[in-house]
């Protein structure tokens, strides 16, 4: 007879319990997922290890405060995306620091996304095999971090726009604004293309 | 004025298709070996709850004497800094609030003539002053 495999939300509830099993399914269900989102906005293989690992360190850390009122995988797509744009955040403060980049144009807002740097693409691994992107994504690449983010979450990642604001802090409005924009943009540039 | 067939497309059906175009075309990361990332993952998990508050509650009640030791020095190092103790403390509060103050001090000859400025008609005559010494 077949069981039934036990939910994620179920799971994560078993790891608040200090189950280490259940935290082995957790991150054998979410490891792909979890390395593809962190690769999709810090682009580099190390890096994306590191966040993804990290996320699952946080959510061990705080299965606890899961309170079942979103799906768990928003839940932790937000803790996820939280550390992926942390380590933007320190390694824009070190590039500065090392005068890389930091230009002064970026906005004043209050959105920590708004002010996440574009994406720095190391020149070794831009012309090694890891990287070949479609045109497309290579123009995704030059959106800003919100439209890039928002974008590899419904193209990517399936999500509705009701979740990418949840796992992004936003509202759903904001949501669709990113998204409009970053369409249109990639439209535009296609467009000059053709 | 009349458009271009394409251009009369209605938006939706042209983001739908952009979207479509990037779920076909979406990268793939790098591949990584599972295994070694599990047990890297359960390596960083394992040295970080070595690390947790946790931990240390549980371990210090194994360290009776050093926990005693170094609350004895925090306590006698906080009745020594409590205000009044020492009468220094005004002087270096002083010097501190001084030494912020440095660019002033650079100009020390012109603060030590300070009491100058008292003299309204030196005051007046301040510019002229200045004009002649220069």
């Amino acid at each position: 007879m077949e069981t039934l495999a036990p939910s994620d939300e179920a799971l994560c509830k078993r790891v608040a319990d200090r189950d280490g099993r259940a935290f082995d399914d957790l991150v054998e269900r979410y490891q792909e997922r979890a390395y593809r989102i962190a690769w999709s906005i810090v682009r580099d293989r190390e890096d994306a290890k590191d966040c993804s690992q990290e996320a699952f360190i946080r959510l061990h850390e705080s299965a606890g405060t899961f309170a079942g009122q979103a799906k768990f995988s928003t839940w932790f797509y937000r803790i996820l995306v939280n550390c992926c744009l942390d380590h933007q955040r320190r390694r824009r403060g070190w590039r500065r620091l090392l005068g890389w980049g930091g230009g002064g144009e970026e906005g004043e807002s209050g959105d920590p996304i708004e002010r996440q740097p574009a994406p720095f693409v190391d020149p070794t691994e831009a012309v090694g095999a890891e990287r070949h992107l479609s045109q497309i994504w290579e123009a995704v690449e030059e959106l800003s971090p919100q439209q890039r983010t928002a974008v590899l979450l419904q193209c990517r990642e399936e999500l509705s726009t009701k979740e990418i604001a949840a796992v992004l802090h936003l509202s759903e409005a904001t949501v669709r604004v990113h998204l409009h924009r970053a369409y249109t943009t990639l439209k535009r540039r296609f467009g000059e293309q053709a | 004025m009349t458009r271009p067939p394409e251009m009369n497309r209605p938006p939706e059906d042209e983001f739908r298709d952009l979207v479509q175009e990037l779920r076909r075309t979406a990268p793939e990361p790098p591949p990584i070996h599972w295994g070694a990332y599990r047990a890297e993952l359960r390596d960083k998990l394992e040295r970080r709850q070595a690390h947790t508050p946790w931990a240390w509650t549980w371990s210090w009640k194994s360290r009776p004497l050093q926990i005693a030791v170094a609350t004895s020095l925090v306590a006698v190092l906080a009745w020594v800094g409590l205000p009044g103790r020492q009468g220094t403390d005004q002087a270096l509060l002083e010097n501190a609030i001084l030494a912020s103050r440095l660019d002033l001090i650079v100009q020390l000859d012109v603060v030590l003539r300070l009491d100058v400025l008292e003299d309204f008609d030196v005051i007046s005559r301040l510019d002229r002053l200045t004009t002649n010494e220069g």
